[in-house]
């Protein structure tokens, strides 16, 4: 929307932006670029979604913390039955149900990722999600939601650092919020379970752009390579736990994951990430999908597979003919 | 004040344009002001948008913004979320108008009269309405969530699902919390009318052989016909833009749109989707049909009266 605003520099311009980018962040960074072709972004950081769990409320509920059964659709099923059922938590997990286009990205599309080897919502100019993975995914929320293992109403706080649900789907930005909890992490489920070093999920990441008001743009875009450097983003890791859109951040950064051994997960998470799809009518295709999702998913008022059909061709319609 | 001096023939030019004493236009100049910038500008631009494929571009940035014509009005008609919307302002403004008009002249009457703790509760009533919308959804929150104080009192009667995230519910729960945080303001227009009733009717009332309830529906009520139709009117535009209420409370417009607003619909389709003409369009319809409902209130109100 902000390149259609013709409210941000194409970074291509600059002498070596394309290198610098694409070195910095390795494989996938694709993903970045506009449909011309050029960066209008420079990606920063990721929070790489994965699901959080209260150790003591598993322990309480009879499930081993160390190895949670969360690997398998059937057995995150049946470990989010055995927590509402032993009355440890209100809720098992509590994705936010609210209405705004981008919820989705904390519910099905970490799963949706995970499920098709890291596959976009859209790809090539076609909606992805009404595939065989795309409908299980849908399945299992509704499942989730039709059982009452999730909130279908927002959860007053953060439900999950309140001690009313015993999971999170979450990046680890989270975690400073979850002081008080006793957390562990693992990679969100997959339909039959896949080593967890294969496993891919959302990105959450957040990129920087370069306003086309600005006066003194080599300057800026000087600025933005200092601020994304090697030191620089060793100083972000270690201030806030967010991590760089950089390669191999264990190999760069092995003192601090050594000192903090519970973020080499995440770490090692960010290297299978997929974003969001960079089209034109992007939020207008989220906040579809958002709606079809309250519909059939959250509320189960249709049939999921219709529903996720439906929405896939109304979806292929705005991304064919962009913002009406 | 002459009727010599007011009549036509014999003003200057200057006093015809400004009237008998043109330094009033100088005072007047502020507000006319203030209201050319804030509400005919934006007025003007947002019908002008409505007519445009327009979008907010970045300060300086020359872009094309193509012109659509009744595109814009052709899809808002078309779109099943405008029309839920229009169906739910209608439920809102069925359910609020009247109880707040009600409630407003009661809860004015009794405030009105000698009743202990008096400065008290008109300071109460009046609490809600300054403070801010957001801390007060918070309250409202507390009170419907499905674990809320309400939900653990009616026990098992309690709806399923919850208030909030019921399509039944959503929207007689928004009205009614619109009436509340605004009713202070409306009690306050009724104290204020109810000032101008001559205690002599009331005697009048009474030496008749009125009680209290035949005073209130003979005296009271015609008394402040004039503040109720202000409180009519104010209520059904306040209420025709509710926005925050469905932003907050029912986490967007949910449960699947059925407490969508007109106005939450302008800032997703405007703001967050970038599509600012079409969000006009949908903005001049909505001002227009209000217009249209105060016009109509006025006509029925002011034909009583004559």
């Amino acid at each position: 929307m902000f390149q259609r605003q013709a409210g941000l520099v194409a970074l291509n311009e600059f002498e070596r932006a394309v290198e610098y980018i694409e070195e910095r962040s390795g494989e996938g960074v694709e993903q970045y670029q506009s449909a011309d072709g050029q960066y209008y972004q420079l990606p920063w950081k990721a929070n790489p979604v994965m699901i959080f769990y209260n150790r003591a409320m598993f322990e309480e509920a009879g499930l081993d913390p160390d190895d949670p059964p969360l690997a398998t659709y059937d057995e995150f099923l049946d470990t989010a039955r055995a927590l509402v059922e032993s009355g440890v938590a209100e809720a098992a997990i509590w994705p936010s149900p609210e209405s705004q286009f981008f919820q989705s990205w904390f519910d099905f599309y970490p799963l949706f990722a995970a499920a098709t080897g890291g596959q976009q919502l859209v790809e090539d100019g076609q909606a992805q999600f009404a595939g065989e993975e795309g409908i299980a995914v849908g399945q299992l929320w509704r499942t989730i939601y039709d059982e009452g293992l999730a909130g279908r109403e927002a959860a007053p706080g953060d439900a999950f650092a309140d001690g009313q649900s015993a999971m999170a789907i979450v990046g680890p930005w989270a975690i400073a919020v979850y002081d008080d909890v006793d957390w562990g992490a693992v990679p969100v489920p997959t339909p039959e379970g896949m080593p967890p070093e294969e496993v891919y999920t959302f990105s959450d990441a957040k990129s920087i752009g370069l306003y086309s008001s600005c006066e003194n743009r080599t300057t800026a875009w000087e600025f933005l390579q200092f601020s994304t450097s090697e030191e620089n983003d060793g100083l972000l890791l270690e201030e806030t736990g967010q991590m760089p859109m950089r390669t191999d951040l264990p190999g760069t950064y092995p003192d601090y994951f050594e000192a903090n051994p519970t973020y080499e997960q995440f770490a090692d998470q960010a290297a299978r990430m997929v974003e969001v799809p960079n089209v034109e009518g992007s939020i207008e295709m989220w906040q579809t999908f958002r709606d079809m999702w309250s519909r059939a998913v959250i509320f189960g008022e249709e049939d999921v597979e219709t529903a996720f059909q439906q929405a896939a061709e109304e979806i292929n319609g705005i991304i064919g003919g962009g913002t009406p | 004040m002459s009727a010599i001096a007011t009549s036509g023939t014999t003003r200057r030019p200057l006093q015809r344009v400004f009237g008998r004493h043109p330094i009033g236009a100088l005072f007047a100049l502020p507000y006319a002001i203030f209201w050319v910038a804030l509400f005919a500008w934006p007025l003007g631009l947002a019908v002008y948008m409505s007519f445009y494929d327009y979008f907010f571009a970045a300060p300086g940035a020359e872009v094309e913004r193509p012109f659509v014509g009744l595109a814009n009005y052709v899809q808002a008609f078309g779109d099943p979320s405008v029309r839920r919307a229009a169906l739910n302002v209608a439920i809102f403004i069925l359910i609020n108008v009247p109880l707040t008009v009600a409630l407003a002249m009661v809860l004015a009457t009794a405030l009105n009269s000698a009743i202990p703790f008096r400065t008290f509760f008109r300071a109460a009533y009046y609490v809600p309405y300054v403070t801010a919308s957001v801390a007060m959804v918070s309250v409202w929150l507390w009170l419907f969530s499905s674990g809320g104080l309400v939900n653990q009192i009616l026990g098992a009667a309690a709806p399923d699902p919850s208030w909030l995230v019921n399509s039944f519910w959503a929207m007689p729960i928004i009205a009614l919390f619109a009436t509340w945080k605004q009713l202070g303001f409306y009690v306050l227009l009724y104290l204020a009318a109810l000032q101008n009733i001559p205690d002599t009717l009331y005697e009048a009332a009474m030496v008749d052989g009125a009680g209290v309830v035949r005073r209130f529906f003979a005296v009271t009520v015609p008394g402040v016909r004039q503040a109720t139709t202000l409180v009519v009117i104010l209520a059904t535009i306040v209420g025709a833009n509710f926005f925050t209420e469905p932003y907050l409370l029912t986490g967007g417009g949910g449960p699947n749109g059925a407490s969508v607003s007109p106005v939450l619909l302008m800032y997703q389709e405007g703001i967050e989707q970038g599509d600012a003409g079409y969000a006009a369009a949908i903005g001049v319809v909505l001002a227009v049909v209000v217009m249209a409902i105060s016009l109509t209130y006025r006509f029925v109100f002011e034909r009583e009266d004559a």
